[in-house]
């Protein structure tokens, strides 16, 4: 397993999560462009994807709110979602959420990262195992969690609202 | 008919409150399997949609021991988990229904709708 298929399965599920919300908020679904050969553009009103790129051994990652999900079983490594307040609003007022506190941002950035890394089991098998999602508010250093392995941002924005998805999985 | 709702997520268990409160004269939430567990032996949900990865008991777990303390319930997975194998061990668990997330209200009221369905036939 390359680290570039976790990448793909990854953005295969970010894609496939904003589809849901897009319909949500009657916006259309993405439309993945691959004309150029190693890179995935989802194109839509709501979703745009950035170049997912290596972070340096010590960076330090974070926005407002980062949901975490550790894996193991036969791949092992973290997933790291994380998100400012103006997307997660977002997303809670599209989910017809009304309650905008932290309380439910945290829930929110941790429901995000079981998602995409629970979707992650439908390419790469249930022995792709994740544990429950653990929530951050203050920076982190990829160094203490990245486990030897190497450590991929992609940037994204949904409806203007910028993040970042974090990979650093490697088969075990 | 009773509806249990089952997931750690505060803001999926709202949002499957929203979508299917007018379908149910009572429903009760339960934030991990032991909670659920507890909560089916004191309500008699007719109907339960449940989430698999939870704290302390998980879903799975839970499945097994709902659908022992009361084989009739109806359940509807809801979860991320979107592998064959994990679906195909819910459903043979007992379990109705499996409904990846992320979903759209709709989605779950066809769900839940089918899973009525089963329990208005016996």
């Amino acid at each position: 397993m390359s680290e570039r298929r976790y990448i793909d399965v990854f953005i295969d599920g970010l894609i496939g999560y904003f589809d849901h919300l897009n319909e949500s908020v009657g916006l259309p679904r993405s439309v993945i462009n691959q004309s150029e050969a190693d890179q995935h553009s989802a194109q839509s009103v709501g979703l745009e994807l950035g170049t997912p790129y290596l972070l340096k051994n010590e960076a330090t990652i974070g926005l407002d709110f980062t949901g975490m999900i550790s894996v193991s079983g036969s791949s092992v490594g973290t997933v790291f979602v994380s998100a400012p307040r103006a997307l997660l609003k977002r997303i809670l007022l599209s989910h017809g959420e009304l309650e905008l506190g932290d309380e439910f941002m945290r829930d929110l950035v941790g429901e995000i990262a079981n998602t995409l890394a629970g979707n992650a089991r439908r390419e790469l098998g249930a022995d792709f195992h994740i544990s429950i999602p653990r929530v951050i508010q203050t920076p982190i250093n990829t160094k203490d969690y990245s486990l030897d392995t190497h450590c991929y941002l992609l940037p994204f924005r949904w409806r203007s609202s910028k993040a970042e998805l974090i990979i650093s999985v490697k088969k075990n | 008919m009773k509806l249990m709702i089952v997931d750690d997520s505060l803001i999926i268990r709202n949002k499957i409150n929203r979508t299917l409160l007018s379908r149910f004269s009572k429903v009760c939430r339960a934030e991990n399997g032991q909670q659920a567990i507890d909560m089916a032996k004191l309500e008699h949900p007719n109907v339960v949609t449940m989430d698999l990865t939870m704290p302390e008991v998980d879903g799975v777990e839970a499945i097994e021991r709902i659908m022992a303390i009361a084989p009739d319930t109806h359940i509807l997975v809801i979860s991320a988990l979107a592998d064959k194998a994990t679906a195909i061990k819910a459903l043979s668990l007992g379990a109705n229904g499996f409904l990846c997330k992320p979903f759209t209200q709709s989605q779950l009221s066809s769900a839940i709708e089918r899973i009525i369905d089963i329990e208005l036939s016996k």
